[in-house]
């Protein structure tokens, strides 16, 4: 396990924030995004989506998402996800039909090197929604 | 890699127009101290930032939940509205009904369709609004929100008059197309209440309750529970229950939040009406404003 100074990070360019992170959100690791009670997902979308492209500037992301997240919260907008200045064509998304089938796919595409990062979506207890970037 | 290295919490929007803004809470950090903090997401750079620095006001109106659009529901409430329309929009006195109004329109759709690039309008802004609709051959108010509510100004008032009451008025253009599609989005959202959602147009919804209570903790925190989720979305509801679906609709019209129990329908109505009439008796200052 690699120690917190050899660890990349990806300053997020808020400043307090970035100070706490100690420089910034680390690489090759896994973060979780919670929001409440699912009522504010769409915020939390928006978020993920924003810590991703910091973490992944030019290259493939993966996002897998539960099927039960669309039907919750409405399916991502490509041009929404453009004005927020993520390229969609970098964007590679994945509807699982369950939490197991979504964390497998997951799991297979962190194996996968060329990818920037890989986002995991999932509804359950807490409404958690991982970002986490592939190695790089 | 596969070890949890920080949770952040609850990223909750906070503008309505511009660079979209999130409340963020570090709550776990393996390696150091946590935080909370307001970030603005600079699209253009792609980039968090501090909120209100001098480039704050990207003009990008891709507000978050742009960034996850509706998804098109099944058909129940587009049966529902044949349903309200073969019964003319009132269902059959069932028991346990929320008869859930809106009154005027969503706030955020108060501002004008393309605001000025780098103008930022925030939803909390005290000057009164209102929304003129051409009635008559004349623009009248067809909706308001509290601020105008307080001047004294109603609906159907003639926005000439309106001006006359209040010359720093905020007067936008009805479209009752869009309010249309919103109730029709805020029926299929109350689809996770009950399956019996029914449209009551232009403003209004029933929902019949029936054996649902119970799932969310009784028909009180039902009640606050929905209102509360429309409330934060800057919708100004107005909320009933009743035993009967005109008697719900009548206390929504007078007293928000209202629960009446079986078998007294005729005399909450009765109560509300007597509130209505003493209230007609004082003058309201549009009254005096009007010509003649």
């Amino acid at each position: 396990m690699a120690t917190p100074a050899r660890l990349g990070r990806v300053a997020l360019g808020h400043a307090d924030a970035d100070a706490t992170l100690q420089g910034g959100l680390a690489v090759a690791a896994m973060h979780e995004v919670f929001t409440d009670a699912g009522r504010q997902s769409a915020a939390a979308t928006g978020f993920v989506a924003g810590l991703a492209r910091r973490v992944a500037a030019r290259r493939p992301l993966v996002w897998v998402r539960q099927d039960f997240t669309e039907i919750e919260s409405g399916a991502l907008s490509m041009s929404g996800l453009a004005e927020l200045g993520l390229d969609p064509r970098l964007l590679v998304t994945v509807r699982a039909a369950d939490v197991d089938t979504a964390l497998r796919t997951a799991a297979d595409a962190l194996a996968c090197d060329a990818l920037g990062a890989v986002v995991l979506e999932v509804w359950g207890k807490r409404g958690s929604s991982i970002s986490s970037p592939a190695a790089s | 890699m596969d070890r949890a290295r920080g949770a952040f919490a609850a990223g909750r929007t906070l503008s309505a127009w511009g660079a979209p803004v999130f409340d963020a809470q570090l709550v776990r950090n393996r390696h150091g101290p946590v935080g909370r903090w307001i970030m603005e997401w600079k699209c253009d750079e792609c980039l968090f930032s501090e909120t209100g620095g001098v480039s704050s006001a990207c003009g990008c109106r891709a507000c978050p939940s742009t960034a996850s659009n509706a998804s098109s529901r099944a058909a129940t409430p587009r049966q529902l509205n044949d349903i309200s329309r073969n019964t003319g929009g009132r269902l059959s006195p069932l028991r346990g009904r929320v008869g859930e109004e809106y009154r005027g329109l969503r706030r955020l759709r108060l501002t004008p369709p393309n605001p000025p690039r780098g103008e930022r309008i925030t939803p909390v802004n005290n000057d009164p609004s209102i929304v003129v609709a051409r009635q008559n051959n004349a623009l009248q108010i067809f909706a308001l929100d509290d601020a105008a509510a307080r001047l004294g100004l109603e609906i159907g008032l003639p926005l000439a008059n309106a001006r006359a009451i209040c010359p720093q008025l905020r007067v936008f253009d009805a479209d009752e197309a869009s309010d249309a599609r919103t109730l029709n989005d805020i029926a299929d959202w109350c689809d996770r209440f009950t399956p019996l959602v029914a449209l009551d147009s232009p403003h209004g919804l029933f929902l019949d309750i029936t054996g649902c209570a119970h799932l969310f903790g009784g028909e009180a925190a039902m009640m606050r529970l929905m209102c509360d989720v429309l409330t934060a979305q800057g919708f100004a509801v107005s909320a009933a229950i009743a035993g009967t679906s005109v008697c719900a609709r009548t206390m929504t019209r007078h007293v928000h939040g209202r629960i009446v129990r079986d078998g007294e329908e005729a005399e909450a109505v009765r109560a509300a009406a007597g509130v209505r009439a003493r209230r007609r008796q004082r003058p309201s200052p549009a009254a005096c404003a009007a010509p003649g």
